[in-house]
């Protein structure tokens, strides 16, 4: 698998979510902000899934659907960093 | 005779590897210019010639969710807007109920199946993107442009593989005929320029890697292309209750098959001469009264031999002959609805536009294909042929307003 960004990377795991909202989601980027629900930034199941796949591939870590739709863009890129912090 | 009620045309859009809009499109075909180029992608391939599209730039794909679109959508949302703007519709006022949209596609979203496909040999299921199938799907064309402009009236994916362009205009007209919408938008579209694709038709021995000659003595196969062409059909009477300018009447239509091979033509053209003879009497015209004719003219050995001598028997008269596949390549699926369109420009002009790569004719073609420049012509009534894989044959009658 790949594990292309590591904790010594430069970018923060926000950023990096938040460059996938704007350039692969098209999401105006004066709505990414760290307190904006997923959900309301990833507007139905498809891109929730394709969000999903984006983190796995980008990141390396698996993220489950429910934890997208139910966390804001900072509590999600948290809950990622900390997760590739504890490998 | 009992004349169906014919349709106009109100509104045309053009998406070619000419360039995007109808103006680029009409002058490379008018001028018999080449879009055919060597294609990086191919690279490798048996075939590298190519008409690819340039990433069209349209305020249609300013909207969130265009990007990730497979590019036979773009294209076909992109021609659709150029024709709805052109007959001035107004999709936030129009009644969408009254509207249909009919699509004509060989293929749909290839280049979507292809990435996803390497997605999952490379990287395993779970990273195959849930844009795949509606990316894929052949209806989805049809359904992006319904979404996009509120159509809620019968929406329709034709698939006659390079017939159904024309196949969706005849569609279209019936549903206008039969009272089942007041405004039908048609639309085909291709982006089918994919490596598996090249192969594929390499494989049937139907493409060249040397250039497109419709009608030429050295022709050697079709060059692949991508695009989208689209029509808006109105019943004459709703048209004229806005007073919208009809830039032509589509007065009959025709469809036949050879079931005679799946991929070869019927050697005499037997299907082909069916459905040209059944269109000029769906028009109520006679082959004395059509002064154009735009040919399927692929550019293969086989159909071009067999439409020449289709057209020889039904036109006597000798009308002037064109195809656009020698400036545009074939666009496969779009080319009906493409040349539809370059058929509606070039009667409201009066002029027959050359066929590009046509240098000389084929011994024992006789007909009279226009080459080297376009041909001022008056012609009041156009034929535009269409054969497909599957042996299928849809052929079109334009008249000037």
């Amino acid at each position: 698998m790949r594990d292309t960004v590591t904790t010594s990377a430069p970018e923060s795991v926000l950023d990096v979510i938040s460059d996938l909202l704007v350039e692969k989601f098209e999401v105006p980027s004066e709505e990414v902000r760290a307190s904006a629900p997923m959900s309301d930034l990833l507007i139905d199941s498809l891109m929730i899934v394709e969000m999903a796949i984006a983190v796995h591939e980008t990141l390396g870590v698996k993220v489950g659907e429910d934890e997208l739709r139910a966390a804001t863009l900072a509590q999600f890129a948290a809950s990622v960093d900390e997760r590739l912090t504890d490998r | 005779m009992i004349r169906r009620p014919e349709a106009v045309v109100t509104g045309l859009g053009l998406v070619t590897a000419a360039g995007c809009d109808r103006d680029s499109t009409w002058s490379a075909v008018r001028a018999g210019r080449s879009t055919a180029a060597p294609d990086p992608l191919l690279h490798g391939l048996p075939v590298t010639l190519s008409c690819r599209v340039p990433e069209p730039d349209h305020p249609v794909l300013r909207r969130r969710g265009a990007a990730r679109l497979d590019p036979v959508d773009r294209f076909g949302l992109v021609a659709a807007a150029q024709a709805l703007e052109q007959a001035a519709l107004d999709p936030r006022e129009w009644d969408g109920s009254r509207v249909a949209v009919v699509t004509g596609g060989g293929v749909g979203g290839v280049r979507t199946q292809d990435e996803a496909l390497a997605r999952l040999g490379e990287q395993g299921p779970e990273f195959v993107s849930p844009y795949f199938l509606p990316g894929y799907l052949i209806n989805m064309t049809c359904a992006n442009i319904a979404l996009r402009f509120g159509v809620t009236g019968p929406a329709l994916a034709t698939s006659t593989a390079c017939a159904s362009g024309t196949t969706a205009l005849g569609l279209a007209r019936d549903l206008l005929a039969t009272g089942q919408c007041d405004i039908a938008l048609v639309c085909g579209a291709e982006a089918a320029v994919t490596r598996l694709m090249v192969t594929g038709f390499s494989q049937l021995g139907a493409l060249s890697d040397t250039g497109s000659r419709p009608f030429d003595a050295t022709r050697d196969g079709f060059v692949i292309a991508e695009g989208a062409g689209a029509l808006v059909l109105e019943r004459p009477g709703h048209a004229a209750a806005r007073a919208a300018r009809p830039l032509a009447r589509l007065i009959g239509h025709a469809a036949s098959t050879d079931a005679h091979h799946l991929v070869a033509p019927h050697p005499e053209g037997r299907g082909a001469e069916q459905a040209v003879r059944a269109a000029l009497a769906d028009a109520g015209v006679g082959p004395e009264d059509v002064g154009h004719v735009n040919a399927h003219g692929t550019s293969t050995r086989q159909n071009d031999a067999i439409e020449a001598a289709v057209l020889r028997r039904v036109f006597p008269d000798r009308p002037p002959v064109t195809s656009a596949k020698g400036a545009l390549g074939h666009t496969l699926g779009a080319s009906g609805a493409i040349e539809a369109a370059l058929t509606v420009l070039a009667l409201a002009e009066g002029v027959v536009p050359p066929t590009a790569g046509l240098a000389a004719t084929a011994p024992g073609t006789d007909i009279d294909v226009v080459a080297g420049t376009a041909r001022e012509h008056a012609a009041q009534v156009a034929v535009s042929n269409s054969f497909g894989f599957g042996g299928h044959n849809a052929v079109a009658v334009l008249a000037r307003p």
